[in-house]
This record gives C-alpha cells, structure tokens and sequence, in this order.
C-alpha cells in the first residue's frame, strides 16, 4: 500500500505541475476540475468550454501537428479531431469505420485501385485488412507499407 | 498484499509512462469522466482487476498464431490473438510462401520417394546434428496433416514442388502467388469464422503472475503505434487456460541482435518486417523461460543488396539462379561454393570469399538461362525493379558486372560439362536427369546479385514436444506458458533449411493452441 500511497502522491506533483504548464503560468483551469482522485471533475458537469481546453492542452502535449491541406476543409483546419479520431483528446491513429464514412470500405477501395499493376488495397501479403492509417498519415508524411521491401511507387499517393 | 506483484516489478519507465498518462487525463479535465480515470488507474494499478478475460490468449498472428487461434477455439476455447503491429500476418505475411512436406500428394503424384525420416536427417545434417531431435520428429511427421489443413481453410497452392537448398529430395510446396499471405489470410479468416477474435495494435508487455509465480494474465498496449512506446493505454487481460507465444524471431531487433553477435550491426540488412524485435521474448525470459541458442542468427545468401528487407530476389535465386545456374565471385569469374547448400554453408562462403582485407565487399553474381527460371515467378518484377539483370551474351553480363571474361566463359563451359555428365565435379551441387532442360546453358542470362541478410532466428525459448515453455531452472513445463513458431528454438539447430519454417510454425501452433484450451483441468486445480 505504501508504494502506491507514493504514487498517487507523486501523480499529484506531476498533475499539479502539468497544470502550470498547461495553462502557460495563468492559472486558469479551477483546482477543483483536477483533483487526482478524480472525484471532483464529475461534479463541475459538462463544460462547454471543456472540450475547446481539452484540445489546447492535448495539443499541447503532443506538439504541434502537421495538416494535409486536402482534409483541412474536413476537419476545420485541425480544430475538430473527433471527426476523425472519435475523441477530443486523440493519442491513438483514428479506427478505420471513421475513414470509411467518406472513402468507401477497404473492398470498395480496392476496386478503386484495382488496376494498378500492384493493388495496395489487396496485396497478397494481407489482402483487404491494412489500416488505413497505416500508409495514409495526416500529421506526419505518409509512407506505403510495401516500400519496406519494394521499390515500385504509387503515382497518385499523396505524401 | 497482494497488489505488490502488480507493479513492484514494473520497469521504471512505466511508472513514468502511466503517470504521464494520468496527468494528461488530469489536466485534460472534465470530459474524461471518473469512471473512465478510475478504470485506467486500475487496470494498471490494480493486480486483482481485469479489462477483459480469455480462456486463451495468442500473441502474434502469423502462421503460428493463426494455426493454434483454430486449434484452440476448436476445442472451445474462448480465445484472443492480439497483434503488435497494424497488420495481421506478422513476419509470415511477406515469407516466400514455401512448405517443406513429407510425403506430400504432390510428391506421390510425381513419382518422388520421401519420408518423415529422410526430411529429418536432411534437417539434421543442416543443422549441423545440434536440432532438438524430439521437436523435429514432431514436425516432420506433422507436415503431411498441417498441409491438408491449410487446405481444409482454403490455401491455394501450386501444382510444381520444388527443391531448396539442404533437401535431399523435392519436397517443398508453393503458394499460388508464393506468399505466406497466401496462408495467413484465409487462416485468420477461418479463425474468425470459428469465433476467435484478432486484435491489432495490441502489444504484449508482461506476462502477469500472482505471489505463486502462476501466470494469471498479460499486461497489454492497447493502440500502440509502432514503434511508439508512449503510444496507446495499458490493459489487463486474464488468461483462464493458456497463454500461447507466437511473437516471432527478432532479427530486425539490431542492439539486441548486436548483443549476441557484434557482427551483426546496421550495416547488415535483414529481410524481417520491422516488427520483428525481441520484447516478446524478454517477457517470456522475464517469467524464467530456459533460452536456447539465442545467437544463433540465419543469414539469407540468397538476398540482393540492390532492394531493403526481402524483396524479390530470394524467390529468383532460390528456385532459379541457384539451383539451375551459378554464382561466381565478380573478381575472378569463378564459383566458390555449392549454390545449392544449406543456408549456413553458403552465407558463410559469401562472407569468406567475396570480402577482401579492407573489409570491400565484392558481391557475387548469380545467373542463369531462360528456362531456368520458370518456377521463378518474380524475376519478371525484379527486372523491373531493378533488382534483377537480363543479357542477351555472357559479355554483356561480364561487362555489366566487371567479371573477366575468359574465366567466365571457361567456368560456364565447366559447369555444363557437369550438366551433361549428372555430376558437379566442382561443389557437388545436385543434377538431376528430370530437370536438364532448365540448367544454365544459352542466352539469354538472368542475373542478380546476391549477399546474405539476416533472415531467421533458430533461436528462443525452449519448448517441449506440447509446446509447454520450460522454466530455466527447474526444467519443468511453465504451467499455462506456451510457445510456437521462430520465438521457440532448438528444432533447426544450428540452421533451418529453407521452407522448414511454414512446416514447423503451423505444426507447433497448432499443438501449441491445442493444449492451451485442453489446459482446462490443470488451470482449475492451480487455482
């Protein structure tokens, strides 16, 4: 009990910290929204400021993300990640289904590739089951998978 | 007390990584409801919660992992394949897609005489007599039934058999589009079918154990991005009957690989999916898995040093240039080695000779004639790429590659001396009688270079005949640990013939998967 008597000490340090930074100095997130015991959050109720804070402060965290200029329409020029990553606060590559909403299922894309010499969307090494984001990346360049091992391109694969 | 194992024993940066986490969701407020922060402190905190539960649960999904996935859930077993990577099929997915199998319907059909014991000395004698002889009988006498199994799930496979280097007889199989993915594929479709369920970046951690040192779970990264290990969230799964290793080699694991043999550094090319590292198996060290041959690294003679990772020239040398051609040194026109040799035999003669003082290296060429190359379907896609070279002369080959010509010329003259008279006087390469129109004879020439990369690891962790892990110091089964595939060693000694590892991974993984589910009695009695 005593190790974790520590870490939930040390946690609050750490949140207390991640405060002061998050808000660049100006204490502006009440204490009472980052008690490490999680208690008090449920109390302040939805804020719609929140998710704008949310953003900032994810933001924040992982650095400045990097755009493809033909999806900044889509998601406002990177202030709406929900649309793609079903969460305010993205840390994980978005799932597939939100893809596929705009772009068609993997097998309708494969039939949009399908005469290309190599189909990346049915290579024989796995068929119609990569992930999107797997080659296709919005915040850092995208890469195919096959030029791991490969050297044939794909003409209209947008970097 | 018994919370102390769950994080007494966790590496520091994960304490860093979970505070981290915690923090972001601290100051990320209110959104992140209490339910949602409580649950993640407790599925990492907590040694008595669990996120979810399996009877079994399969790391890795390639062969291995896709075999015991259907031999657990057909024995009822509720059952989990999580996958490091984005894409299933791991290592297996870009393998050649080639099957060693003893006593095939293909061979009765062609006349050809083999046997569980002939494929067993053949890998015997290429793993220079250091094999687990126990673990190879076992899967050469269980390649005859995996092959139908494979079938039974909707592999296609081509109707010519091949002969790789080592193998006394033809004896290997081919995909249609000679790819693994060929076999992954369709075996973790029918996997699913049967109700197992794959997971994707999913990563293995830890495997968990109580104040016994039974294993109760494992410690997973939900969405990892590889190769981010701050990415994705830590989870606990419970594991009621059997936890089944079938993470794969770690040859692309350079530091790692460079422990074991400083020789092996970047410079070193390796014909592995990136995901091929070696956390899985300091997991399965870290629960007292006895290793066995660790260092002992497979390098491909066949790779070209004109593509990264596999590529197309394997395919083109393994079943064109090398068994039908020749390959000779750039310097001196000539051959140093049987093209057809084991693996080992020949990388190591690359090394040897095709390496000067200053450490220069002079990579050899490899060549055949046109009809040499008909069981080799990508050389139409290595020429294009690059990796592969046609001549209408062998001037023009000389030429292009700086070889002299006349000892050229002399060294094919010999060579189809040998042809003629069934018997290669040089290195004593097999000939056979049934195959003579395909052996180097006229333009035109079909040329690639080839220098060994590193491709498979013979090493792992020791397993028995039931693929029940050993522990390292008492010798006896873990219990609930199980392992197939590249992550176990000791089957291929000290190295693995070509198109051996399709045979061992699907056989072991099915035993693996198997007793895993029957596990069922024995777990509830530990409990």
């Amino acid at each position: 009990m005593k190790r974790l008597t520590i870490l939930a000490a040390v946690m609050v340090l750490c949140v207390g910290a991640w405060g002061v930074f998050a808000s660049g100095g100006d204490s502006q997130t009440p204490s009472s929204q980052v008690g490490p015991d999680g208690k008090k959050l449920d109390e302040v109720g939805y804020n719609p400021s929140a998710a704008a804070q949310l953003a900032e402060s994810t933001r924040i965290m992982l650095g400045e993300r990097t755009l493809k200029d033909y999806h900044k329409k889509i998601h406002q020029n990177g202030n709406n990640c929900q649309l793609c990553h079903s969460g305010e606060a993205p840390t994980a590559p978005p799932d597939d289904a939100n893809c596929i909403r705009c772009h068609g299922t993997p097998q309708q894309m494969a039939k949009v590739t399908a005469k290309l010499e190599r189909n990346p969307h049915n290579a024989p090494h796995y068929g119609t089951y990569v992930p999107c984001t797997t080659c296709h990346k919005e915040h850092q360049p995208s890469k195919v998978l096959c030029a791991d091992c490969h050297s044939f391109t794909f003409e209209n694969f947008k970097k | 007390m018994r919370k102390k194992t769950a994080h007494s024993d966790k590496p520091k940066g994960l304490h860093r990584r979970d505070m981290l986490k915690a923090a972001g969701i601290a100051a990320g407020s209110v959104l992140f409801s209490q339910m949602t922060v409580t649950e993640s402190k407790a599925s990492t905190l907590k040694s008595d919660y669990w996120d979810r539960e399996f009877d079994v649960i399969v790391a890795g999904s390639g062969f291995a992992g896709c075999a015991a996935a259907i031999a657990a859930r057909r024995e009822g077993a509720s059952t989990l394949v999580i996958e490091k990577m984005p894409v299933f099929g791991g290592n297996s997915a870009i393998n050649g897609g080639a099957m060693a199998v003893a006593g095939s319907p293909l061979q009765k059909e062609k006349g050809i005489e083999d046997s569980v014991e002939l494929m067993m000395a053949d890998m015997l004698k290429g793993g220079r007599g250091t094999n687990h002889v126990d673990l190879l009988r076992v899967v050469c006498a269980g390649t005859a039934e995996a092959f139908e199994m494979t079938k039974e799930f909707g592999v296609k496979w081509k109707d010519v058999l091949l002969q790789f280097g080592g193998h006394s007889v033809q004896r290997t199989c081919q995909t249609v589009n000679f790819t693994g993915g060929d076999i992954t594929i369709p075996l973790m479709e029918g996997g699913i079918k049967l109700g197992a369920i794959y997971k994707n970046r999913c990563k293995l951690e830890k495997i968990l154990t109580d104040d016994s040192g039974v294993i109760t779970g494992v410690l997973v990264r939900e969405n990892y991005d590889f190769p981010n290990e701050e990415s994705g969230v830590l989870r606990r799964y419970k594991i009621n009957r059997g936890f089944v290793a079938c993470t794969g080699g770690f040859g692309n694991d350079i530091p790692f690989r460079m422990m074991q043999n400083p020789t092996l550094d970047d410079t070193v090319g390796c014909t592995n999916h990136s995901g091929a590292t070696s956390e899985s198996f300091h997991a399965l060290l870290a629960v007292n898995a006895a290793p066995v041959n660790t260092a002992s690294f497979q390098l491909g003679p066949w790779a070209s040093p004109d593509e990264s990772g596999f590529g197309y020239a394997p395919q083109f040398n393994q079943q064109a240039a090398f068994p039908y051609g020749i390959m000779v040194d750039i310097r001196d026109g000539k051959r140093f080695v049987n093209e057809n040799a084991d693996r080992k035999t020949r990388a190591d003669a690359q090394l040897k000779h095709c390496k000067d003082e200053t450490g220069k290296i002079y990579y050899p060429v490899a060549f055949c004639s046109e009809p040499g190359t008909v069981k080799s379907p990508t050389v139409k896609y290595a020429l294009k790429e690059g990796v592969a070279w046609k001549f209408d002369s062998l001037e023009e080959l000389a030429a292009h590659f700086g070889i002299p010509l006349e000892p050229l010329k002399a060294q094919v003259k010999r060579f189809k001396s040998f042809v003629a008279k069934g018997k290669d006087e040089e290195f004593g390469k097999p000939i056979f009688d049934f195959d003579r129109s395909m052996y180097l004879d006229k333009p035109p020439y079909y040329a690639m270079r080839a220098w060994p990369k590193v491709h498979f690891c013979q090493g792992g962790v020791n397993i028995n005949t039931k693929a029940e892990v050993i522990h390292m110091q008492s010798r006896q089964a873990i219990p609930k640990l199980f392992a197939a595939g590249e992550i176990t060693g000791g089957t291929h000694g000290e190295s693995r013939l070509g198109s051996c590892a399709i045979a061992e991974t699907l056989v072991m993984g099915t035993i693996a998967g198997k007793n895993a589910a029957l596990n069922k009695a024995r777990s509830r009695k530990g409990e």
